[in-house]
């Protein structure tokens, strides 16, 4: 199979998937009014909700006919590569396997690079990303991601499926009801003994789960009351309308539906017994976690047998070339990768797989950027920020650091679909130029903001997020110095870091000329932009700060010693917050931006999907005229599967990348033995 | 003697508990507490940091005065409980412990055995035929095996001898030698090797350095004019006077070796201490760092002892009283 075949296919197969998420999405926006349409009553909000389901059921009937026409030529695609793929003989030994069910033992790196020991197996106790998403094997939810397959964004989290409930109804734009399942049983293992899950098991976990988890509290300021109520249902009542309420209830950082009994006897930190689709076997720390089919899960629906596999061992590697060579020579079935190691996995697997099953790359969904203190010039005049944007290679970034070719450029929030607007797309618009890299127009910008002749500056980071990541900050940092931004990079040690820079309290005294500035990621995985506005931008979320922690009286002479601009003789010592520096009234942080704000308050009551949608393209465009961080760019998680590695009976796999990932896609996977057998 | 042993068994308690207050106190003063290591996961949702931060500290006690703090650790160290981990309550440091030390000493023996083997007949051979081709090729090889870096050449094994020559596949899970000692062996042996050899370089020089002085010493000399075959002369005589030196470097790199694991634990995922450290140093987890620095502190007492004590069966003149 010829290259240009390969990445041709690849592209092609992306634009129809992005075709089908869109169509997809919309459809999901009108079973949610199909839920509403059940619910309405006589007063204004039900006049409302009916006006928006007749909305919503238009554009339920366009987004079918979209689909269909996506489908159809989704199917011509197919049909193509099933010609295509028929000329090998690894897509001929797949398609002569049957359909799903067939079971296997499935071992795979826990969470690739950056697998490592869980603290904890109780979600309650710790947020860690490797807590959750072991909870996802064993644990239950009220309802859950729907699973991967064709034309389903990987990173796409908005579309949700029954689990112990089911999908819930919305009675007005505050009041959503649950109707448990009774069809739910707990693990058929000591202490439960496959008990049925009640709707006082839901209500105990949920107490619990405000008492005890970090996240219970910010909850609390969504959810003013969550009780149940008559026929097994439970009302959830919001303080005000929030769009990703549904997210958060399926997110695999909150209601992870544990039993009374294992809390009592208190072997939930360490022996979990669930209502998932696997029932946990052991976690050897250091080493690996186990699991069995759970035969069963109340959503091995229709028959259909899920979850397939047998066993699950998700070991805890973490090194590169360890995972690389486990996946090519078959003790991996397979693993999350890195994009930077994505030749090197290319290289070392055996010349006959089909490519373009192997990898599946999808867009990250972590956002990051330079990142400022505004507080102090020279970062708080916007000039000097569109100028470092512009002054940013971008496309020679993905060049030098993404084996895959599929990066693209963040936009202010990391590229989840369909909330994502590419900067480079015409629907962009005007503002799409501060993403340019135009040199001409960054020097003018330098020239209006009084640093001619460029700047010098440490630029903080933290190395402790690996060679790929530093090697990655190392490229951008070089990219930006032809546009006259001098950057040296100075690393902390990760805890350092967090505490100090990562939360806007950079050094008070001056490491370099303007160094009160970094880069590095926002926010470890969002599920809904709503996540990055609440971390990132919101006034009380204490990561980037937005320089509100330098401004103390102590530390005022300094920076006004300081001012590297040449502009301390015009500064006025009243003003405390600005210290009155001329450059403030043209820029200051996102904090003090009434627009930002008043955009980020919007699309969060906004329960049109895409009227949502919309507005968060909006908030894009309106801050990449002020641009609060300089988004660089994202190479795509990248995925390696072995040829036997089989999803339903899709022809490739399909993941669905969240910590989740436990009940939202490895249900559906199975191993073909023979396969496996044949070809290791 | 015993009198001697007593006494040094008697200073590992103050040496002990200086460690753990200096451990305590060093970790107080570094930028960044557990608290802020939460925050890159955390969402917030309309809850400030500040409110965050009050309600995480006062659930595991970080609001009280380091003094308080450490107190409390101690006086439950006494008692033979090290606590339990900030991030979670898996297991307790005790439990912990009990899983991670085997693995770190095991692979640290195995190492310490690999690098004693290479290196003391490479330092003898290339002693006793000093500037030959095999004493040059011998000390190139002993700088190569000082300069190079143990997790560079890992990689290099990994990603090259193994798939080149074609070599079984490491196991990716971890077995205890009680469970399944093949299995443990086949895990183990890579890092071992590559530990061995980081460590048989230093060990073979001053091998090679102890025994040119010794065999040039009158009483070699004398065995040789006695009509004593060679190797009787290099094993019996000369050898057992160059290795008290050495003795002391294997005792200093027995210490050494809980650095050097770190790398291979991590890369060959074994489930050991320095791993461990790691993670928990960076995520400000000051039980879990309490703990393993209590360990390191007593193998190292514990090594040095015994390497003083071993002199005295390799000296006949040195005595403890």
């Amino acid at each position: 199979m010829s290259e240009r075949n390969y990445w041709t296919r690849m592209r092609r197969r992306q634009l129809s998937r992005r075709a089908l998420l869109g169509a997809s999405a919309r459809a999901g926006v009108g079973a949610a009014g199909l839920a509403l349409v059940g619910c309405g009553d006589d007063d204004d909000d039900g006049q409302q909700a009916a006006a928006q389901v007749q909305q919503q059921a238009q554009q339920q009937q366009q987004a079918m006919q979209q689909q269909q026409a996506d489908q159809q030529a989704m199917q011509a695609a197919d049909q193509e590569d099933q010609q295509d793929q028929a000329a090998t003989a690894t897509a001929q030994q797949a398609s002569s396997v049957p359909g799903p069910g067939q079971g296997g033992d499935s071992v795979a790196s826990y969470y690739g690079l950056n697998s490592g020991d869980l603290p904890t197996l109780d979600p309650y106790e710790n947020l860690t990303y490797r807590t959750q998403t072991g909870s996802g094997y064993h644990y239950a939810k009220l309802i859950r991601e729907v699973e991967g397959g064709p034309g389903v964004s990987p990173t796409y989290h908005g579309e949700q499926t029954p689990d112990a409930s089911e999908l819930p109804e919305v009675v007005d734009e505050t009041t959503y009801v649950f109707n448990i399942r009774d069809d739910v049983f707990w693990h058929d293992v000591e202490p439960l003994n496959g008990r049925q899950l009640t709707i006082d098991d839901i209500m105990y976990t949920y107490d619990r789960f405000r008492e005890v988890s970090p996240n219970g509290a910010s909850w609390d300021k969504v959810v003013a009351s969550f009780e149940p109520g008559q026929d097994n249902a439970i009302t959830a009542k919001l303080h005000r309308p929030h769009a990703p309420f549904v997210i958060l209830a399926s997110s695999s950082q909150h209601l992870y539906l544990i039993p009374p009994e294992i809390v009592d006897d208190g072997t939930v930190a360490e022996r979990p017994v669930g209502a998932g689709p696997f029932i946990f076997e052991e976690y050897e720390p250091g080493v690996a976690l186990r699991w069995r089919h759970n035969p069963n899960w109340h959503n091995g629906y229709n028959g259909n047998g899920a979850p397939y596999l047998n066993t699950i061992t998700r070991t805890l590697n973490a090194d590169p070339n360890v995972i690389i060579q486990a996946v090519a020579d078959g003790s991996f079935d397979f693993s999350r990768l890195s994009a930077s190691v994505y030749a090197q996995m290319d290289g070392a697997l055996p010349e006959e797989y089909d490519r373009d099953r192997a990898f599946v790359l999808t867009p990250t969904a972590t956002p990051g950027g330079f990142y400022f203190n505004f507080s102090i010039p020279p970062w708080n005049d916007v000039r000097m920020r569109l100028a470092l944007s512009m002054a940013l290679d971008r496309d020679g970034v993905l060049q030098g650091t993404d084996d895959t070719g599929q990066g693209v450029w963040q936009s202010g929030i990391s590229p989840m679909a369909p909330y994502w607007l590419d900067p480079k797309s015409d629907d962009f618009g005007p503002n799409a130029k501060y993403f340019q890299l135009n040199l001409a127009e960054s020097q003018k910008l330098l020239d209006a903001a009084g640093y001619p002749d460029g700047i010098q500056a440490t630029i903080h980071n933290t190395a402790d997020y690996g060679a790929t990541a530093n090697n990655f900050f190392a490229a951008n940092v070089a990219s930006v110095a032809e546009g006259g931004f001098q950057f040296e990079i100075f690393s902390k040690e990760y805890a350092a870091y967090i505490a100090s820079i990562f939360r806007g309290n950079f050094p008070d005294s001056w490491d370099g000329e303007s160094s009160h500035l970094a880069i590095g990621p926002f926010y470890g995985g969002a599920t809904d932009p709503e996540d990055l506005f609440a971390a990132v931008y919101s006034r009380n979320s204490g990561r980037h700060n937005w320089g509100s922690s330098s401004r103390t009286p102590a530390n005022r002479d300094a920076v006004l010693a300081l001012d590297t601009g040449g502009n301390a003789e015009a500064w006025s010592p009243v003003d405390s917050d600005t210290f009155g520096h001329p450059n403030s009234a043209i820029g200051g942080g996102p904090e003090e931006d009434e627009e930002l704000h008043r955009l980020m308050d919007e699309q969060r009551g906004i329960l049109d999907f895409e009227e949502r949608v919309q507005k968060i393209h909006d908030i894009q465009r309106y801050m990449a005229e002020k641009m609060y961080t300089v988004p660089y760019t994202a190479a795509p998680e990248t995925y390696v599967y072995n040829p036997w590695v089989r999803h339903n009976d899709f022809d490739k796999v399909h993941p669905k990348i969240s910590y989740g990932t436990g009940n939202a896609f490895e249900p559906f996977l199975w191993i073909d033995e023979d396969l496996k057998d044949e070809l290791t | 003697m015993n009198q001697y042993v007593i006494r040094r068994l008697l200073l590992i308690i103050p040496t002990l508990l200086g460690v753990t207050i200096l451990v305590s106190l060093l970790v107080e003063l570094l930028p960044g507490d557990f608290v802020d290591t939460l925050l890159e996961e955390y969402t917030g949702q309309g809850e400030s940091v500040q409110e965050f931060r009050a309600r995480i500290e006062a659930q595991l006690g970080l609001d009280r005065p380091w003094h308080e703090r450490y107190g409390d650790w101690l006086w439950n160290a006494l008692q033979g409980d090290l606590g339990t981990s900030l991030q979670g309550s898996f297991r307790t440091v005790n439990e912990e412990l009990q899983s991670r030390i085997p693995v770190t000493m095991e692979l640290g023996f195995l190492a310490l055995v690999v690098g004693t083997i290479v290196a003391l007949p490479v330092g003898v051979i290339s002693a006793v035929r000093q500037d030959s081709a095999a004493d040059y090729i011998l000390r190139g090889l002993a700088v190569l095996a000082l300069a190079v870096p143990g997790f560079w050449l890992a990689v290099i094994v990994i990603s090259i001898v193994f798939p080149t020559l074609g070599l079984p596949a490491l196991p990716v899970t971890y077995s205890t030698p009680t469970e399944d000692l093949p299995e443990n062996l086949r895990k183990m042996y890579v890092p071992a090797i590559l530990l061995g050899v980081a460590l048989a370089g230093p060990m073979m020089r001053l091998t090679r350095g102890e025994m040119l002085e010794v065999l040039r010493q009158d009483y070699v000399r004398t065995a040789r004019a006695k009509g004593l075959q060679e190797n009787a002369v290099i094993v019996q005589h000369a050898m057992r006077n160059a290795l008290i030196p050495v003795l002391t470097v294997i005792g200093l790199q027995a210490s050494l070796l809980i650095g050097g694991s770190v790398i291979m634990e991590s890369i060959f995922n074994l489930p050991g201490m320095g791993l461990k450290m790691i993670e928990a140093l960076k995520r400000r987890d000051i039980p879990i760092v309490m703990g393993i620095m209590v360990v390191i502190a007593l193998f190292v007492i514990v090594v040095n002892l015994v390497v003083d004590l071993a002199y005295s069966l390799v000296d006949p003149r040195i005595r403890y009283s």
